[in-house]
């Protein structure tokens, strides 16, 4: 089973075999969560998102006619990640100040473990986590649907709804950002030769 | 080009989509352009960074189990959607034979009730008969209640169900009666005497 193509698994989930998409989920699932968890900073979240998501890639199978299907995957979760995002989103900027100078994002700031502790055990894995986390929307996005899910800026582009050499914009704004804080971060792991 | 477009195919050199003729051309700008050349490093050593040390968790083990147990339930759906399919078919068949039967049925009744019209004249002919001539078992029949009640009797004899066919085409016989039975109607020769 895991050595068929996306389509031909597609296919056979179409016909009633479960097995084919179980295939799928497990072949996507380190790509697929890896973009989620860092887009939304929490593990709850991600297992939400990643849930709906497939809970849609099987509501929806019988649509599926692109030729990429991690690529259709990726457009359905990004889009569950939006309206998750709308869901939740606050009525009050966390980063807009009081009369005093403090946001309510620093006032409610938890002083304990942030939720990516329980997740990303590692200092270095932490420091990235909080230097993306900083990233506009967009820029993040790029970034991790390139890094994580390791999707070409041709179907970034496709997936945020934009021309590629917005996507390839987002992805220098996010790189001149990451460079500062993660300068040293990335100058010990070309001199360690740290290989993916 | 300037520098923004090389750095785009930097971008696109990494996720390899640019073309071999554009890779000689982009190394040949970075031999000759520093900026260039330390924004491929920071690009290329914050994208491994990224992709070896950022979270990378796995779904809660309760999320893989409700994405099978959705793939299960709908892969049945989609099994019993073909027989629904047929279902249909076999609906749309049941309501084309209930219109082509619906018109034949139009049609038979009309042999149906002119045979039965006969029938009943020959059975309105008999009582006729029997008023006239077996006044051994008959009372005067002298109003249509009468005439029915005999009718009936011998209708229910004849093994006639009486109730289908007094209808309102049976009383209109006994009201204007077949040319066979008007004379006895309008000129009966000798009263019927009731026996005491």
């Amino acid at each position: 089973m895991d050595q068929l193509d996306d389509r031909e698994l597609v296919a056979r989930y179409r016909r009633g075999d479960v097995a084919a998409l179980e295939t799928l989920v497990q072949r996507y699932k380190r790509q697929l969560f890896g973009y989620i968890l860092n887009m939304t900073g929490n593990a709850g979240d991600a297992d939400e998102i990643f849930q709906e998501a497939w809970f849609k890639v099987i509501r929806k199978i019988h649509l599926y006619r692109h030729k990429n299907f991690f690529g259709w995957l990726v457009r359905i979760t990004h889009n569950v990640v939006i309206d998750k995002a709308r869901r939740k989103k606050p009525s009050v900027s966390l980063d807009a100040e009081s009369d005093e100078g403090a946001s309510l994002g620093n006032t409610l700031a938890d002083s304990g473990p942030s939720p990516r502790a329980g997740v990303g055990n590692e200092d270095l894995g932490q420091k990235i986590a909080e230097a993306v986390a900083t990233l506009p929307e967009e820029q993040k996005e790029v970034f991790l649907l390139r890094t994580q899910a390791e999707l070409p800026f041709k179907e970034i582009a496709k997936i945020q709804g934009t021309s590629i050499n917005t996507a390839l914009a987002r992805m220098q704004y996010a790189l001149a950002k990451l460079r500062v804080p993660l300068k040293e971060c990335y100058d010990d792991l070309r001199t360690t030769e740290v290989t993916p | 080009m300037n520098c923004t477009t090389y750095r785009n195919e930097i971008l696109l050199a990494e996720s390899g989509e640019l073309t071999p003729a554009r890779s000689e051309a982009l190394l040949t700008h970075l031999e000759s352009c520093p900026e260039c050349d330390a924004f491929a490093r920071a690009s290329s050593g914050l994208s491994k960074l990224a992709r070896v040390h950022l979270p990378q968790d796995t779904p809660h083990p309760s999320v893989m189990v409700a994405i099978r147990a959705a793939a299960e339930t709908r892969s049945r759906g989609t099994l019993l959607w073909f027989p629904t399919r047929v279902v249909r078919l076999a609906a749309c068949a049941a309501a084309l034979a209930l219109v082509a039967g619906s018109a034949w049925y139009a049609a038979v009744p009309r042999q149906r009730h002119a045979s039965r019209v006969a029938a009943l004249s020959t059975v309105v002919t008999m009582v006729a008969e029997s008023t006239m001539d077996d006044t051994t078992t008959m009372t005067t029949v002298d109003d249509d209640q009468d005439l029915k009640a005999v009718a009936r009797q011998l209708l229910e004899m004849e093994g006639f169900h009486v109730d289908d066919l007094f209808d309102d085409e049976v009383l209109s016989l006994f009201e204007e009666p077949a040319p066979t039975t008007t004379q006895w109607r309008k000129t009966p020769a000798t009263p019927v005497q009731k026996c005491v």
